[in-house]
């Protein structure tokens, strides 16, 4: 039913694999079938925001100081469009800077119960890079979004863990030389563009990951 | 123009950093380098002229930055602005405390009493006398409270200290934060949920515009 509501036909297999993932850490998901994903009938509830805290030390706090942001996923943000937050996530690889990191944006913020354990996790339409390092003139990453079918533009989507996420991110859309249409509205910036500059210039935690 | 700035940003944030390596030493000399091959778009346009173009006190600063980071460590989010700010409670304030009859052994006064009252407070606080009941007792009560005060808030600051996150690996204090696996970063849900509304639509952003 979530699934039909939130309009991602794919939920109920995406969630299936994730529990395959959790459960069998060792094992990648796509050397099974689908069919041996572990069969779901808990519940699921959806959260609108969650927090995240990590090390920042600063002057004010000492050096064991921590910040905290709000990641939001709202289907109406203050009466207008939906809000969804943009993240980083840890992809794994130990390079430091944006190698060891990719972006995503958050779609729904979810808490699945299966077998008595709850796992927080997030359903992310991921972006990738576009090249080996940043864009010469602005010194930014590019990332262009996952599309699964380039035929219909259907975005490659992904249940992840909680603790995989690092922080908010923040994407500009890379608007080329034309003017932007006057139509555009801000609540759809993360998906009306082919490509997104990952602004490190937002605050100095965005410019340490991702430099 | 575009990368003149974003260098400048590149050498303003890795010099904001909390630690900074001999890689972060090469990152700022290579940002400053940048800026200031990049900035000559200013002066070839005109907006700045001639040969002082670029003759700017903070601008000029930048380039002692590599030097006086090996000297004194980082710098880490030390203001450049702070003559500026101390200048307003340092020197125009106590000037309009003062009579303007040789105010400057006036102001003089003014900075030196404020010190004092300054570290005062802060030595208060390290005995624990600013915490607890307001003080009109005699002194031996003073100093009962000015005890227990002081256990009560190393308790406090020590449950505040584990409460809210664990100690970094790096810094090597080892003052005894009690920890076992260093946690660096969390995330986690909101408390409760929200409700399941029709229009929780995700799917307008499940396909790109072609």
């Amino acid at each position: 039913m979530l699934a039909q509501i939130s309009g991602v036909p794919q939920l109920p297999y995406l969630v299936r694999r994730f529990l395959y993932e959790q459960m069998n850490p060792l094992h990648d998901p796509d050397n099974i079938s689908p069919d041996q994903y572990p069969t779901f009938r808990g519940r699921v509830r959806v959260y609108t925001s969650a927090t995240a805290t990590y090390h920042a030390p600063s002057d004010h706090s000492g050096i064991k100081g921590m910040r905290r942001e709000r990641i939001r996923s709202v289907g109406s943000w203050r009466g207008g469009g939906a809000r969804r937050d943009c993240v980083f996530i840890n992809n794994g690889n130990d390079t430091p800077g944006f190698c060891g990191l990719d972006a995503a944006q958050v779609l729904l913020l979810l808490s699945v119960r299966h077998e008595k354990v709850d796992y927080p996790c997030a359903l992310v339409a991921g972006f990738s890079p576009v090249a080996d390092s940043p864009d010469a003139d602005t010194g930014m990453w590019i990332v262009e979004p996952d599309v699964e079918d380039k035929r219909t533009g259907r975005r490659g989507l992904q249940v992840i863990h909680l603790d995989c996420i690092v922080r908010l991110a923040h994407l500009i859309g890379v608007s080329g030389e034309d003017f932007i249409p006057r139509h555009l509205h801000h609540t759809d910036t993360y998906s009306a563009f082919n490509a997104y500059y990952v602004n490190k210039f937002a605050d100095h935690h965005a410019h340490t990951l991702a430099y | 123009m575009v990368r003149a700035i974003s260098a400048f940003l590149d050498f303003c944030y890795l010099v904001r950093r909390d630690t900074i390596n001999t890689d972060t030493l090469d990152d700022i000399d290579r940002a400053l380098e940048r800026f200031h091959r990049e900035r000559e778009i200013f002066r070839s346009t005109g907006v700045r002229k001639g040969a002082n173009a670029f003759s700017l006190p903070r601008q000029h600063s930048l380039s002692h930055y590599h030097y006086l980071i090996e000297e004194f460590a980082a710098p880490n989010g030390l203001c450049s602005s702070i003559t500026e700010s101390k200048h307003i409670k340092a020197v125009k304030q106590p000037w309009r405390r003062s009579s303007r009859f040789e105010a400057l052994g006036q102001m003089l006064i003014t900075n030196q009493r404020l010190d004092k009252l300054a570290a005062a407070r802060v030595d208060y606080a390290a005995r624990g006398l600013l915490v607890g009941p307001c003080t009109n007792l005699p002194a031996f009560v003073l100093e009962e409270n000015a005890e227990s005060a002081r256990k009560d808030a190393a308790a406090d600051a020590e449950e505040c200290i584990e409460d809210f996150h664990g100690s970094v690996e790096d810094v090597g204090t080892g003052d005894g934060q009690p920890t076992d696996d260093d946690v660096e970063s969390d995330v986690i849900l909101a408390r409760t949920p929200g409700k399941l509304i029709q229009n929780n639509r995700a799917f307008s952003y499940t396909n790109v515009c072609m």
